[in-house]
């Protein structure tokens, strides 16, 4: 129900944005250098960091400007094109065409032609240095761009004890050359967009033929292509724009910062996005299982692999489930408790005011609460906060018989094994989904719970993510792919590919076979 | 559709108005861990031994102070009509909603186990409340004072109490114990029989241990033990057995696990020394033979286990004696179960189940002396004894120790 009025609201809000078009057609450029410096200094609203620079020192040449955009712009390689335009020499008294001049003199890096005002722009906008000439229709543009960057760091989100210590950057072009380094085979398909009216965001989708399901691409493509919207700054906004199901709390795209899961992930036939200016980068499509997986599982031994994996499994139930579990125990089903632990419990609850499921609720409230200020607050007063959080909330609470100590131990429990799901989306969604199954069991106990989890189970099987269903390989069964599911089997005996997301090219190990699409 | 969808609003947030049902939060629980039924000339008297939690759990709970000083359990008792009725009238002083899955242990006053315990079995069966496998015992008089008495080191006498039961069945197999939903399907097998731990008071009888003074002291004047097992023929109580008796049975139904046995030495001559022989597995079968004038059981032990201390001149190790050993110990097993039949006749209360044994193998002539069982058909009974003992071990020692210097 609520879901279909927002779906509605969603339908009446895209018209809008779609009117918001881009103005303008294309100017052409004038054939005196003033004139047009004019219409572009126009254009830009006499911004003081787009520079134009007139260059008349040779008389031989026709005058010249470039234009650029201060800090955009590599200083070294601009006054080398200025050095080289003063002092090239030209062969005998023939009047060379500019073009073949600006070959000689530009740095590497393609220069192209620009007819328009507009792409003159964009071109400035994106870093390059625009070369105008008197009396020419054309524009010339040279990559000659320098962006302050950030180095390459490790991941802070997603850290691994052994594996690559490299996480992507805010540089597109850098997060690309990290996967490119991985992948070293002509098939990875690197298709780039631009979407944004106002940020003009560049976006790669990235995969690998061959092994990606070609459907899978170019409904992705489609995707993308139909995103209409003024501003990109984040992956966020381009995966709310793609997502399969807007309304469900499970995410069905996954990010990471991490290039090695990156490159695992287009090896077995996911699509990468990457957005400039964010080092998180989107694959898709995705599986319920992938986010309890981690990229190191593949680099540890398959024992301690397989092991993690239960931990982390048996967290997310845990995360998922014991707060409810403890309510519904605990003020229904009292029957169930051995009578040791019950007398302990009882005897905890013995003079705490609240009803369990208000007790559970103030608790898991309140580690919300240290949680959000722990993400937002400056990185000096992080032992305050703990600090404040263990003993005040904590300790004194449990002390002055406000809450009984069970429900700290289970609320810190629930919150740890929350820690333990390597992909926060999904953690996200679970630490929401909480909520509701507590309360659930504190109206209902162990049936209220159970009348929760079923809806959600059902959600979890309808879902797809770019048309595979989200909880396969469970449902729908395929055993073939349980081999690197729940455990994680040695690399020798992992020979086919999961198939939910490729069915072409499986064998990825047997050198008797031939491998298609890559080489 | 739309419609359907804003018809569903009221009748989920209906859902959420509820409120919490039937919840219940533990503060609010009076947990049980024993109950009594006794009865009185108008019906019955049920006594509870409620937990008073915050003194057992010496836990950092709301109440701060280690509950040193509170008694770790209440006592009351409440008299009705009907068992329903006298829970009921119980509420007229109980703050708490009584809680009885948690109940161990049922102990039945004599005057109830005497009249009949249909009633009860009746209600442990009817209600989902009580549960059928806690441990039933006897008591000697009013059951309600049984609930009184502190068993330290235990700090809940109820769960005490189902552990003295419990280890006297793993540990020794004298007195087996049983749970309600084994009483219950004894007393309805064709032989009709159960036998039920009773526990007393041994001691100096007027320092009843009610005061929470006696768990400051080493030794308690007074103690709870099970002292004899008594007999339920049909619905009410018949006798008792001696603890020797007792054994015997448990040898007779397959119930001994780990049991000690005091024998004679195969040397000695006055009969003074004795090894004692300890079983670690027994097997009891038993089947029957009709004969011309009556049945004949045929029951036949495998015990093996291995001699925990000796006194004997002889050397066990040695084969020979080990061989005179082990045919002590089975005349020895012989003795008891013989014993244990005896009883059982004496008090016509066929024990050993021969009775369902007769029934499964030939039901025709099972109908016909069915009504006559007690009485003829099983006095002329004979039984036939077969004992197979092994002595698994002598332990660590071989020889008897005997400081001579040698």
């Amino acid at each position: 129900m609520l879901g279909r009025l927002l779906k509605k609201a969603l339908k009446r809000s895209r018209p809008k944005n779609s009117t918001q078009t881009r103005t303008d057609a294309p100017i052409e450029i004038r054939m005196t250098l003033q004139e047009s410096i004019q219409t572009l200094t126009h254009i830009m609203g006499n911004s003081t960091d787009f520079m134009v620079r007139k260059i008349s020192g040779r008389e031989d040449l026709p005058e010249i400007a470039i234009c650029y955009i201060e800090g955009l712009v590599d200083t070294n390689l601009l006054n080398r094109i200025l050095e080289s335009w003063l002092t090239v020499t030209l062969e005998a008294d023939q009047m060379p065409g500019i073009e073949s001049l600006l070959n000689k003199i530009l740095p590497a890096g393609p220069i192209s032609k620009l007819h328009t005002t507009q792409s003159i722009i964009s071109a400035v906008l994106d870093g390059k240095a625009v070369i105008l000439a008197d009396g020419m229709k054309e524009a010339f543009s040279a990559s000659i761009e320098s962006l302050e960057k950030r180095s390459i760091e490790e991941p802070s989100s997603q850290t691994v004890i052994r594996g690559p210590k490299d996480g992507f950057t805010e540089d597109i072009s850098t997060n690309l050359s990290l996967i490119r380094r991985r992948l070293r085979t002509p098939s990875l398909r690197v298709q780039s967009m631009v979407i944004g009216s106002y940020t003009n965001t560049k976006v790669i989708m990235a995969y690998i033929e061959g092994i990606a399901d070609e459907s899978v691409v170019s409904e992705i493509r489609a995707r993308l292509q139909s995103i209409e919207t003024d501003s990109v700054l984040e992956s966020g906004y381009i995966e709310e724009f793609i997502q399969d199901n807007t309304l469900s709390p499970f995410p069905t795209l996954i990010n990471t910062e991490r290039p090695d899961a990156v490159a695992g992930g287009l090896l077995e036939g996911q699509v990468v996005i990457l957005v400039d200016g964010t080092p998180f980068v989107l694959l898709a499509p995705v599986t319920f299982f992938r986010f309890l997986h981690s990229s190191e599982d593949y680099y540890q031994r398959y024992d301690l692999s397989t092991f993690l994996r239960g931990i982390r499994f048996f967290s997310f139930v845990i995360s998922l489930l014991l707060p409810s579990l403890y309510i519904a125990i605990s003020t229904f089903h009292q029957e169930m408790i051995p009578t040791t632990l019950l007398i302990s419990l009882a005897a905890q609850r013995e003079g705490t005011p609240l009803p369990a499921l208000m007790e559970a609720f103030m608790m898991e409230i309140t580690f919300e609460i240290i949680r959000e200020a722990g993400v937002r607050m400056p990185r000096v007063i992080g032992p305050a906060i703990s600090i404040v959080g263990a003993l005040v909330l904590g300790q004194a609470a449990v002390q002055a018989g406000l809450v009984s100590g069970a429900m700290v131990i289970v609320v810190s429990f629930t919150a740890i094994a929350n820690f333990a799901i390597p992909a926060f989306s999904m953690a996200a969604a679970i630490r929401i989904i909480r909520f509701v199954l507590m309360l659930l069991a504190g109206t209902f106990g162990l049936y209220g719970i159970l009348a929760g989890i079923i809806p959600i189970y059902a959600h979890l099987v309808s879902l797809t993510s770019f048309g595979v269903p989200y909880l396969s390989p469970v449902t729908p069964l395929r055993f073939a792919d349980l081999r690197d599911l729940f455990v994680r089997l040695p690399w020798p005996f992992l020979k086919t590919r999961p198939q939910d997301m490729n069915r072409r090219n499986m064998v990825r190990q047997g050198m008797n076979r031939p491998q298609q699409g890559k080489k | 559709m739309r419609r359907f969808g804003l018809c569903s609003i009221p009748l989920v947030l209906a859902l959420l108005l509820t409120g919490c049902w039937n919840r219940t939060e533990l503060n609010e629980i009076g947990l049980i861990s024993a109950l009594c039924i006794d009865r009185s000339e108008e019906g019955w008297i049920v006594t509870y031994q409620f937990i008073n939690p915050s003194a057992i759990s010496a836990g950092t709970g709301g109440a701060s102070k280690a509950g040193g000083g509170e008694s770790p359990v209440h006592v009351f008792s409440s008299e009705g009509p009907t068992l329903r009725e006298a829970i009921d009238v119980s509420y007229t002083e109980s703050p708490r909603r009584l809680y009885f899955p948690h109940a161990d242990v049922l102990v039945l006053g004599k005057e109830a186990a005497r009249k009949s315990i249909t009633d009860v079995i009746d209600f442990y069966w009817r209600n989902t409340y009580l549960r059928e496998n806690v441990s039933v015992m006897i008591t000697e008089g009013q059951a309600s004072e049984m609930l009184k008495q502190l068993i330290p080191p235990e700090r809940l006498p109820g769960t005490a109490m189902a552990h003295i039961s419990r280890q006297t069945d793993h540990f020794n197999s004298n007195f087996p114990s049983i749970k309600m939903y084994e009483l219950t399907r004894s007393l309805d097998s064709q032989s009709g029989v159960a036998g039920v731990p009773q526990v007393e008071v041994v001691g100096e009888s007027q320092s009843r241990i009610e005061s929470m003074d006696q768990l400051h002291k080493t030794s308690t004047p007074a103690k709870v033990r099970i002292t004899e097992l008594a007999v339920f023929r049909k619905d009410r109580s018949v006798g008792t057995l001696t603890r020797n008796e007792s054994i015997g049975i448990s040898w007779l139904t397959d119930k001994i696990r780990i049991s000690a046995l005091s024998i004679t030495c195969p040397g000695s001559n006055k009969g003074t020394e004795k090894f004692s022989f300890q079983t670690f597995s027994a097997k009891t079968k038993t089947r029957v033979r009709k004969e011309a004038d009556g049945f004949t059981m045929l029951v036949s032990v495998k015990a093996k286990g291995r001699i925990s201390e000796s006194n004997c001149p002889e050397n066990l190790a040695n084969l020979s004696n080990l061989r005179a050993a082990e045919k002590e110990i089975e005349e020895v097993i012989k003795d008891y179960m013989s014993k244990g039949w005896e009883a059982s006749k004496r008090l016509q209360a066929d024990l050993p189940h021969f009775a369902d044994q007769i029934h499964r193998k030939y039901p025709k002539e099972w109908s016909k002396i069915k009504d006559q069982w007690e009485k003829e058909g099983m006095q002329s009974t004979r039984l036939v004894l077969q004992v197979n003992v092994t002595i698994g071990q002598t332990g660590m020692s071989q020889k008897t120790f005997k400081p001579d210097g040698g």
